[in-house]
């Protein structure tokens, strides 16, 4: 009855990439307050190269880094694998012995390290196999990617082009998904875009920008910052003490 | 522009503030306030208080509370809050199951907890000989003091070595492992990846071991969560809020064996 929720970042200039883990069992208050050391480092792998997309050579090692990425999470979720249909009883704190089926159920990421571990394309979507240049419309009428399908379906592509199913194949970049080995992982649920990048980093700053030009048009620009250094305060939100133009890092919170 | 408390006539231009006096001074009115909101087992006012006060510490297993005694620590003979756990807290409508039947089900005891928690109240200090010796470790461990200068501390005797009953950084680092029994749990391995121009390589724990971890953390006791739920409110709207009240997790319950079967079929 254990779930996991993972999220990676890429740290800044130090290059490793830090796979952290943590329980669904605890509410997320709890387990998202930084006090509650409820995060686990899980492994700290290191990050592969950038690589253009031009030259030969380069995107035969853009397979290999896909590959041993692949085996890399295999070999670090086996474990999960013997355990998710037996279950495994596991101490809990209340002194009570429990059976837990511990399931990898969310993986939090930005988009473009998502899309490595999902192996796409850099504008598909992770959820649905929607075409790019109809990403806008109703997302209810596709169904979820089949990762599983485009595994077995993936060594036909080599062999014969002819009779590849064209609108599931066209959204898959290099290199494979790393989940849908894992037993009873839907791999397309997996993906939980961060809330920094998602929320803030694209809508709010988009809906922002504009803004910003609309009031720079009409000359209102110094009104707006009063009023944005002059929001009361309230319990969970912190006063900005700049102007919104001045912010120059954000957290996500 | 401060914003002005709507049950009295203070006013507050920090958001901090403003939440403490609402929490303290106003106790009695049972504002729910977003630090102090608990989805599953809002009982009491006093059950938040008590859970405020208990986040401002470490809750880390390993870093004894300021008196020495984990702040989590208690003794077997007090019934478990969880065991207690009410499935009706929430409102719910006649005729809908709001959790899930069979789940959290309770397959046996940790061996040793009763004598590891009875020895705990027993002994507080437990490994350290006094009360200063844990005092000064805490100390040592909040104020984030490195090892070089933990070890000239005790190098210069600026210590009263028979209070204290430690004097390097090796024994202290003994007591602290001592402390913290699950850490055996979090060990790490290392690999190697090879990508066809360099080896490199890499560090990672065992999964399980980290589930393991922390389930097993006694600060957490009173929030884990072991079963599924829905939660409906007055009207009969489902309420989405935590994980375990959305429909992932049910129905991956319900997908699998029910844990009793399983864990018949294990014995057999």
């Amino acid at each position: 009855m254990s779930d996991q929720t993972n999220l990676t970042n890429l740290s800044g200039d130090k290059q490793a990439w830090p796979v952290y883990i943590t329980i669904g069992n605890l509410p997320s208050a709890r387990r998202n307050s930084p006090g509650s050391m409820a995060v686990l480092l899980l492994a700290l792998l290191p990050v592969p190269p950038k690589l253009s997309k031009s030259s030969k050579a380069d995107r035969r090692q853009r397979n290999i880094n896909a590959d041993t990425l692949q085996d890399v999470f295999e070999l670090i979720f086996a474990p999960l694998q013997d355990v998710a249909h037996v279950g495994l009883p596991i101490d809990c704190a209340d002194g009570k012995v429990r059976l837990f089926f511990p399931i990898l159920s969310a993986w939090i990421a930005d988009h473009m390290e998502n899309l490595a571990l999902h192996g796409l394309k850099t504008n598909a979507c992770p959820k649905c196999p929607v075409p790019t240049n109809k990403l806008g419309n109703n997302a209810r009428s596709y169904w979820a990617q089949d990762y599983a399908r485009y595994e077995r379906s993936k060594p036909e592509n080599q062999t014969s082009d002819s009779e590849t199913d064209n609108n599931h194949v066209m959204n898959l970049g290099i290199g494979q998904n790393i989940f849908p080995g894992l037993d009873s992982v839907s791999a397309s649920d997996l993906y939980k875009p961060d809330i920094l990048h998602t929320i803030y980093l694209r809508l709010f700053k988009h809906m922002m920008d504009s803004i910003e030009a609309f009031l720079k048009k009409h000359g209102r620009l110094q009104a707006f910052d009063e009023v944005w250094k002059a929001l009361p305060p309230y319990p969970g939100f912190l006063v900005p003490k700049n102007a919104y133009r001045k912010v120059t890092q954000w957290q996500g919170k | 522009m401060p914003s002005k408390c709507p049950f009295s006539c203070r006013k507050y231009s920090r958001s901090g503030a403003y939440e403490k006096h609402l929490r303290t001074a106003h106790a009695s009115l049972d504002i729910v306030l977003p630090s102090t909101v608990q989805y599953n087992n809002i009982q009491t006012g006093e059950l938040l208080k008590a859970d405020a006060t208990e986040r401002q510490d470490s809750d880390y297993e390993s870093d004894p509370g300021p008196a020495g005694l984990e702040p989590d620590a208690f003794c077997p003979d007090i019934a478990y809050q969880s065991d207690a756990e009410v499935f009706d807290t929430t409102s719910s409508c006649a005729g809908k199951p709001n959790h899930f039947e069979g789940a959290r089900e309770v397959i046996g005891d940790v061996a040793g907890f009763e004598d590891e928690h009875s020895n705990l109240c027993a002994d507080p200090w437990v490994p350290f000989n006094t009360t200063e010796g844990c005092k000064l470790a805490s100390w040592f461990i909040d104020g984030k003091v490195s090892k070089t200068r933990i070890n000239n501390y005790f190098s210069r005797s600026l210590d009263n070595a028979e209070s204290v009953w430690y004097s390097s950084m090796h024994t202290l680092e003994n007591h602290l492992r001592f402390l913290d029994p699950s850490s055996q749990y979090l060990q790490w391995f290392e690999g190697q990846v090879e990508d066809g121009q360099r080896t490199l390589p890499f560090f990672y724990r065992d999964v399980l071991g980290c589930v393991r971890y922390l389930l097993r953390q006694i600060a957490y006791q009173d929030d884990l969560v072991y079963v599924p739920r829905r939660e409906y409110d007055p009207s009969g709207q489902r309420i989405y809020a935590e994980m375990h009240t959305a429909d992932w997790w049910w129905d991956l319950q319900a997908a699998h064996l029910s844990p009793t079967l399983v864990w018949k079929t294990l014995a057999d």
